[in-house]
Parts: C-alpha cells; structure tokens; sequence
C-alpha cells in the first residue's frame, strides 16, 4: 500500500516509478534524444589489429569528402588533448598513454585511431571507410599467461614489465602487532582443498549505449555537455583538466540514462573528444555509440583468475587462507585502473570469519579492451572461488553445505567485525538469514524436486551460495589509503519554493535504479509534506552540488539518502525559526505540523504551529513567503529557504544474503535450465521495498548470464563479440522462478540505516548456479574435474556428462 | 600492412560498393499524420522516425536487428525499423511507442501494467516491449490465446537488462486478462 495523500511512512512502501507514465509513453529524454542546431557527428576510427605500430595514416581522401568537417589523427591531437586522470590509482600503479587516441601504436582491437566529424553519421562513417592506415603487427599477448610469459614483448616498454599493479593482504602496518601467519595456519589445518577459478571477461552492455552532445557557446567560451554517465562531476573534472579548459566554464548534464551498471561510472575518451571538437569547430558535436564498438570500446570486467587455498580444522572451521590471482587488465589502466581487481581481494573473506590470509594480486596488460567497473565490482570475482571452494570442501570434510557454512560466518554478536584483509563490516545476522533459506519452502520443495528428478533419472541438482555485498562506499578519509583519488561523501540542496513546494536536487545520478522515487519518499517523510509536493532533480553539475564519486558502488539509498536527511534537518530549522518569529514564539516552542497526521485525519498543509496550543499554524507556503520576502525575518538571519546537506559516512555498509538455485542438465545438448531461484537478502533500512525487489531480480539475472552465456571471447587478440548473436544476455524465456524474502538489519553507519542494493543480485547468483550444476553432476568423486570456470556452457556439461558415465561404466 | 578502405575490425569485411544514392521523397504515415521527407534509400527508417518525424521514442539500442528497442508496428506488425528502410516504408502506416495511448492521451491497459508492475528501470528498451505487447494484444484481441511460455517466447524478441523480464511479463498478463475481461463483457 502506497499512501496518496498522507506524509508520514512514505519510507518503506513500494511507492511506484516517478519515470513510469514518461517511459511507457517513450518521453524519456536520453543523450541521443538531444539534437542542437547546427550539430555535427563524430565517429572514431578503431584500430583492427590487437598490436601494431602506426606507421602512416592518410586522411586525405576521407577529408575531401563532402559534408566532411574534420579527420583528425592521435598524432595531430596528442599536443592538444592532455592525459587522462585515474579515479582508482593504486599505490604503484602504471598507466599508460592515457590519451583519447593512439598516436604511434595500437594496443586492442577498437583503441581510437582517428576521429571524423561530419554532417551526419552516414557520410562520418563514410569518411571512415576512406582512411587509409598502414601499420605494422607486433607479436600479441592474448592472454595473461603469454604476456607473464618469460622474454614476453612489453606492451609499454618503458614500464620494464607487462604488470600493470601488485597489491597484497594482510597490509603490515609498522608499530602495530605482525598479522597472523597464513602459512602457519595453514600447515596446522586438518583439511586442505584448493583450486583455481577463473571468470570471464564479460560486459554491462546497458541497452543504451554511451553518448555524447556537446553544444558550443561562443561566449566564454563555454561548453554544455550531455553525457550518458553516472557521474558528472568527475566528467567535468575530467573534461577540464584533460582540455585545459576552467571547470566554470563547463556544464555536465547526464540526461535519462538507459542503463549503466558501473560502465558509465568513468571518463571515457569520445566525452572528451566531443567538447575537442566542439571548440575547434565552433559548432555543437555528437557521438552516439555504435553497439558492434561497443564490445571493444565500452570497459569490460571480471577477467580473473584465481588459486584459492583453505585449510579447515576437524570441526569444518577455516583456520587459513591463501590466494594468487591475476587480473587481465587489457591494454592499459581505464581511469578505472585496477580498481575491480583490488576489491576482489580486499573483499575476498566476504561474510566469514577468517583468522589468517595472504593474498597477492597482480594485474597484467594484454592486448585486450581497458577494464572498467561492472555490477558487483570485484566482489562477484570474489565471491565465485570461495563459494565454489566451500562446496568442494563440505564434500571432502563430509558437512552439509549449509552447515559448512554456519560455521564459518561472522557471528551475530560479532558485529562490528574487522576481518583479516582489514574491513570493517558493520552489521548483520547471518546465521539467520541461513536459517530462514533452509525453512523457506521454496526451498525445501527444491530439494524434493531435486530428489524426485533424479530418481527418474534425470540431472537436476540445488545449490547455494552466501554473499554480502560492500556499499555506502566512502569514507573520504580512507579513499586515499587505497588509491581512491576523491572524496567518498555525497550531498543534497533542498529548496522550499516561495509557494511552500520542495525542490529536492541530488548529486546522485538515477540510471534506472529509482531514484527519483524512493528520494521523494524520503524527502516527503522527512519534511511532512506529501510526496506529490516533491520535485527530485539531479545530473546537471549546474544545479546539482559537487560530488566525486556519484552514482556507483551502491552509495545511493545509504550515503545520498543521508545527506537529503541532513538538508532536510537544515532547511526545517530555518523554518522553525522563521515560523516562531511569526508566531511571536520561542523557537524551542515551535513544532512541526505534518501535512496529514499519523492518524489518518484529513490533509492540511504542512506548517509549524506552537506546542501545546490550539493556535493557527503557520503554512509552509507562508513561512516560505516570508524567508523570500526577506523583510521580516529574525535578526541576522539571511533571505531565502535552501540548505545543502553534505554526508559522510564513518565507514562501510555491508549487505548480504544468501542464493539458493534448483538446475536441470539437458543430457543431449548440454544446456543448463534454471528451474528456481531462491533469494535472501538484507540490505538495511529499505527505503522502497518494491525498488529492492527490483534491483535484487535484475541483477540475479545478470548474475544467471555470467554463470551460463556470458563471454567477450579473443582470439589471439581478435575479439568473437560483436553483437547479442554472439554475446548472450539472457532473454525472457530464460528466468527462473523466483521466490524472494528479505530481513532489515540497518546499518549504525548511515542516518537512515540503508545500505545499497544495487550489486546484490549478481554476486552470488553465479555461485549459486554452478554449486547447482555441480550437484546435478553428482558428487565431486565421480566427475573428472570440479567446474571453476565461468560461464559453463554446454560442452562444458557435456564433457562433464561423458566423463561420469564413462567412470561408471569402467568401475 | 595497410588497411584501408578500411576492414570491419570485427569480421574483417570490407565495405560495400556504393550505389548511386540520390534523395527521394517518402511519404509515411506515423502514427495517423502524415510525415513527408527527403532521404536516401539507406536511410533507415529509425533514423526516419527519430529525425524526420522528430519521434525520439523509438530507441536504437543495437542497430542490428537483436535487441528490439526500436521496435514499431509497420502496418500493423511488428517490426525492426533499424533493419527497415525508410524507402520501404513509403505509403505505409507506422505506430511507434507515441502512437500506443489514445487520442486524448490515456494510456494503454499495457502501459498502465508496466507501471502497475514495475516492467522498466532505465526505461530504454520500453518503448520496444510496448509495441511488441501491443501487437500481441491485438492478435489475443482477434482470438489468439497464449500460455505463460507462450509470451515468454514472443518477449524474447526483445532484450532487457534491468527488469530480469518479470515485471514486462506480468504486467502483459495483467493486460491480456484484463482485454479479455472487458470484450467478456461487452459480448454479454
């Protein structure tokens, strides 16, 4: 139930999309919806071969091509376009070029070479095809094993080395006490599994691609640019700093964003490019994103690999554990750097209690795409190994899964737990929430069926995996330590409008996570007014306060939340006071009046009245006239009703839940089906139930998607993937059934004990489903080799399949 | 090596011949008006509808044919507008995603469902599911009937990557029952 007209307990209700009556009616205003006048395309020639040298590039033919207004090399560009910055820069990192367009050497299929703008994107690709590039082919690293590889050709020689970054836990930190030993743990441990995992390139592929508008203003000059981004601001630093142009001067407005899921959290280089041409034209430019450039010019993530190493005393309990990975960090750092890699192992532990780690990660360059962040940001890489590894381990310790499990989770009185690689996870119960899987029944029936299918032969089996997932991703102090180059709050402005309507303007950028919505909720509750006098506006650096970090690592509901919370306490005092001095009253005396009380009265329009007093209340509509009025206001106050609220947080929120998945093996054909999906999930204080709903069911589809289809293939450099024929999100005759339940364990860190939901549902959703698999497959003896790797796809299966029938029959 | 005329980084082909490729003038129908316009014969008809027509609803999400954002109705079937030219579509009758509500600008049983359930996040490949259950619609209208599996079949047509498809297909059961509900009661 959504309350219409009342103002308190918006929070917490599945009031439904702001966006839905625009986006049903396709109102929606995305980046390639905007057209200026006079405006010219920008298309970008992309390199062909994985590794080569530039050796010429003939513009000529392409230039003299009607309705042709500029063909631009790297070269030409590379004295007039800076380097880019890095969001995440590691101690120690390297970087490459950083430059929007390769000037003598190309380093993946799809870097920028030269850049057309024209009249209109037909005669800019034709100009494309007119270029003539001679290069010269260096051998190619397709791989993180050639590029490791002893006598390896160095993709950057300067850098001496095809690593890119090393990072390692626990940190020893000098003067505190020496972190316990891995190895000692190790040795000591009754029971020792390890395995290596490996998950797949793979890629957001929102279903609008990037884009860019940039309209040009003679006067300044100054720049307007419509980006389809998640953050603005860092566009706009970005942007500035890489063009050397004042950030004043330029203006970011993300419009409707048609999907990102941490892809369009960085700069990118077209967005710079765009504004480049825009100045040098003196005419409004655009680029839209081609979908077939979109699978090698949009960052990619996952890519790892990963030896696990646990070691469990006789009671199941893990004592110690190891890890060595490597990242396939493609041609060189993204402004994203190897940001997903760090958090894999800096998140490795998840929920258990782990006395002893020693983890090394190490992120090597090869011929491939940049990568960037993705839904999950390291932690799905993380959570794939260990959640597969403790399955491996229940089998050889001979514990159920589920109890291996209860075992080795963070204790309910253990919270706030700091853990071995040193994070400090705020809150939870998740021994419960195990609990409350094994008495779900959906859950129970999966297991019946599971039975009852095998009995007829068939290849069904249930799995489960545990995650939780790192959000309210701040604070601004700790950024530093771990390479994080901005600050790690948020903020919101809130205006009372001269007719007593709230003007709420967000730093945060929606994207399809809602929100315009569960804002208003908040803003609502918070101010006592009804939803309907709430106006949420965001993306436009114009309007919207500065915020680094923005839309990304699920901040939102807990972070930007909180700072709406503290506008909101800022912009009600003021009131209060301006409502005393109305009132003739002590402002201590002065107390809210909600637009419709608790009780369910008729609606009145929010005020302040005097405590205890059967006197008229103020209006909002005449506070908020006399604040702009500005003649009769308290001594020494200032005109105007606007406040801004800036958040925080002391540390990190951790959501978490547990995924539970019934999948049917095709003996024939090999292919997975995923019969049911069970879900648990706990992520705070929600602030729209509905939306969580939402957001916990996309991303376990996603989730589905890495585990069974998902893949940017190479080979030798040459990417397989250039459309959905050959890249397989899932489509809709492939969900589960799904049954969901959730608890509320808010988080003490936030002003609204939300934590972020946005990465949930795809952490361990692939875990999940290969647990599953491995189930239907029968016990881990009878197969050959566990499955580590995903997606499993059919051959796969079947291999799999042949190979236990083939052990049957011999024994 | 030299490329150029440049290969297709992604299979290596190389470009088509050009044609001779004069402007002509189209005629098309979108949405009831008329809509008259200059354009090349590989102009396709998306690009047609959002620039010509000024309809920016109907969304390029692939421009190859696999995601069905930019789904329309080309007289009356559903159909991929980036794989369709706008030189095909002369004299033909277009429904886009604006031409879905009423006249007076009520929105569709579909429409008022996906809201209802929650069948969009980002909102971008909306428009296309709006078209492709609308046609739908009209087939149950003239007696088809669907299963469950049925429309899960026909919703593969078209891609999402936010919702996990759920709320698209309950909300297009809602509205199949509904339609099905009222022409009950108009026949009684």
């Amino acid at each position: 139930m959504s309350p219409t007209n009342g103002t308190s307990g918006y929070v917490g209700t599945g009031v439904r999309s702001r966006n839905g009556v625009r986006f049903v009616r396709g109102a929606g205003r995305y980046t390639d919806d905007v057209h200026l006048p006079r405006e010219a395309t920008l298309v970008v020639l992309r390199s062909p071969h994985p590794h080569a040298l530039i050796v010429g590039i003939d513009t000529s033919a392409a230039k003299a091509m009607d309705g042709v207004y500029a063909v631009t090399t790297g070269a030409e560009l590379f004295d007039h376009i800076g380097p880019q910055r890095y969001l995440w820069d590691l101690p120690g990192q390297r970087t490459g070029p950083g430059r929007p367009v390769a000037r003598d050497r190309v380093r993946h299929v799809g870097e920028p070479v030269a850049v057309v703008v024209a009249r209109d994107q037909y005669v800019a690709e034709d100009a494309l095809d007119a270029i003539v590039v001679e290069y010269e082919p260096l051998p190619v690293l397709a791989d993180v094993d050639a590029a490791l590889a002893d006598g390896a050709t160095l993709l950057h020689p300067d850098w001496g080395t095809n690593v890119q970054v090393e990072a390692a836990w626990p940190a020893v930190i000098p003067g505190l006490p020496e972190p316990p030993s891995a190895d000692a743990a190790l040795n000591a441990a009754h029971l020792i599994v390890e395995e290596t995992f490996t998950s797949a390139r793979i890629t957001a592929t929102s279903m609008e691609t990037r884009g860019v508008v940039c309209d040009y203003d003679p006067s300044g000059p100054s720049l307007t640019i419509y980006t389809s981004t998640q953050s603005p601001h860092q566009v706009r630093e970005g942007v500035g700093a890489m063009l050397g142009i004042p950030e004043h001067r330029i203006r970011v407005i993300a419009p409707d964003v048609g999907g990102a899921f941490g892809m369009k959290a960085v700069l990118y280089p077209e967005e710079v490019l765009v504004p480049y041409f825009a100045l040098a034209l003196r005419r409004p430019v655009r680029f839209a994103e081609q979908r077939d450039e979109s699978f090698v010019a949009s960052t990619p993530s996952r890519a790892q690999r990963m030896t696990l190493t646990l070691g469990f005393d006789t009671d199941g309990r893990i004592l110690g554990l190891r890890s060595r990975y490597t990242i396939d960090l493609g041609s060189a750092p993204s402004t994203c750097g190897a940001g997903t890699g760090w958090a894999t192992g800096a998140l490795l532990c998840g929920p258990y209690a782990i006395p002893a780690v020693d983890i090394r990660a190490t992120a090597v360059v090869t011929n491939k795409t940049p990568l960037g962040a993705y839904r999950g940001f390291g932690q799905p890489e993380a959570n794939f190994p260990m959640e597969r590894l403790l399955d491996i381990a229940a089998s050889k310790l001979g514990v159920d899964p589920v109890e291996l499990r209860r075992r080795n989770l963070i204790p309910a009185d253990g919270f706030p737990y700091t853990n071995a690689t040193g994070m400090l996870i705020d809150s939870g119960a998740y021994q419960n929430m195990l609990e409350l899987l094994e008495q779900r029944p959906a859950y129970v029936d999966a297991l019946r069926e599971r039975d009852e299918a095998r009995a007829a032969g068939r290849h069904v089996g249930v799995g489960m995996a545990f995650y939780n997932e790192c959000t309210n991703f701040g604070p601004s102090g700790v950024f530093p330590l771990i390479g994080i180059a901005t600050g790690g709050w948020d903020a919101t402005t809130i205006a009372v409008e001269p007719d007593g309507t709230v003007r709420v303007t967000s730093s945060q950028t929606p994207m399809g996570q809602g929100i315009e919505t569960s804002f208003a909720q908040l803003a609502a509750d918070r101010l006592g007014v009804g939803i309907d006098d709430v106006t949420i506006r965001f993306g436009d650096t114009a309007s919207s306060h500065y915020t680094a970090y923005a839309s990304g690592a699920s901040r939102s509901a807990g972070i930007g939340g909180s700072s709406l919370i503290v506008a909101a306490e800022a912009v009600l005092e003021k009131m209060r006071r301006i409502a005393a001095h109305l009132l003739e009253a002590d402002p201590d005396d002065v107390e809210l009046v909600r637009a419709a009380p608790e009780n369910g009265s008729a609606p009145t329009p929010p005020g302040f009245t005097v405590r205890g007093t059967s006197a008229e209340p103020v209006t909002f509509a005449q506070v908020a006239a006399a604040a702009y009025q500005g003649g009769g206001l308290p001594e020494g106050m200032a005109p105007g009703l606007e406040e801004l609220g800036t958040f925080d947080p002391v540390s990190l929120g951790f959501s978490y839940g547990v995924v539970a998945a019934l999948v049917e093996l095709d003996a024939v054909t090999g292919q997975t089906t995923v019969r049911k999906l069970i879900f648990g999930h706990d992520c705070g204080t929600q602030l729209n139930p509905r939306i969580v709903e939402q957001q916990v069911i996309g991303g376990a589809l996603q989730g589905q998607g890495a585990a069974l289809t998902e893949e940017l293939p190479y080979a030798d450099g040459l990417p397989l993937a250039g459309a959905f024929a050959d890249y397989l999100v899932p489509l809709a005759t492939e969900i589960p059934e799904l049954d969901l339940f959730h608890t509320e364990t808010p988080t003490p860190f936030t002003l609204n004990g939300a934590k972020g939901v946005g990465e949930s549902g795809v952490i361990a959703a692939p875990a999940a489903i290969v647990n599953a698999i491995q189930d239907a497959l029968g016990p881990e003896s009878t197969t050959s080799a566990p499955i580590t790797a995903i997606p499993v796809l059919p051959e796969r299966i079947l291999q799999a399949l042949t190979t236990a029938r083939t052990t049957e029959e011999t024994t | 090596m030299t490329t150029g005329p440049n290969t297709n980084p992604l299979n290596g082909s190389s470009p088509t011949p050009k044609l001779e490729a004069k402007p002509r003038a189209v005629t098309v129908t979108v949405n009831g008006d008329p809509v008259v316009a200059l354009v090349e014969p590989r102009t396709l008809l998306v690009d047609f509808l959002r620039e010509k027509a000024q309809l920016t609803g109907t969304h390029t999400g692939c421009h190859q044919g696999w995601c069905g954002a930019c789904t329309v109705l080309l007289d009356g079937s559903s159909t991929r507008s980036c794989l369709t030219f706008a030189v095909q579509a002369d004299s033909c009758e277009v429904t886009t995603v604006e031409g879905i509500e009423s006249g007076d600008g009520q929105l569709s049983s579909l429409q008022r469902a996906l809201i209802e359930h929650s069948g969009f996040q980002c909102g971008f490949c909306t428009p296309g599911f709006v078209v492709l259950g609308t046609e739908i619609l009209a087939e149950a209208a003239d007696g088809a009937t669907f299963s469950r599996d049925d429309l899960q079949r026909r919703l593969a047509a078209n891609i999402c990557r936010c919702t996990g498809y759920r709320g698209i297909l309950d909300a297009l059961e809602h509205a199949l029952a509904e339609q099905a509900a009222t022409s009950a009661e108009v026949a009684r």
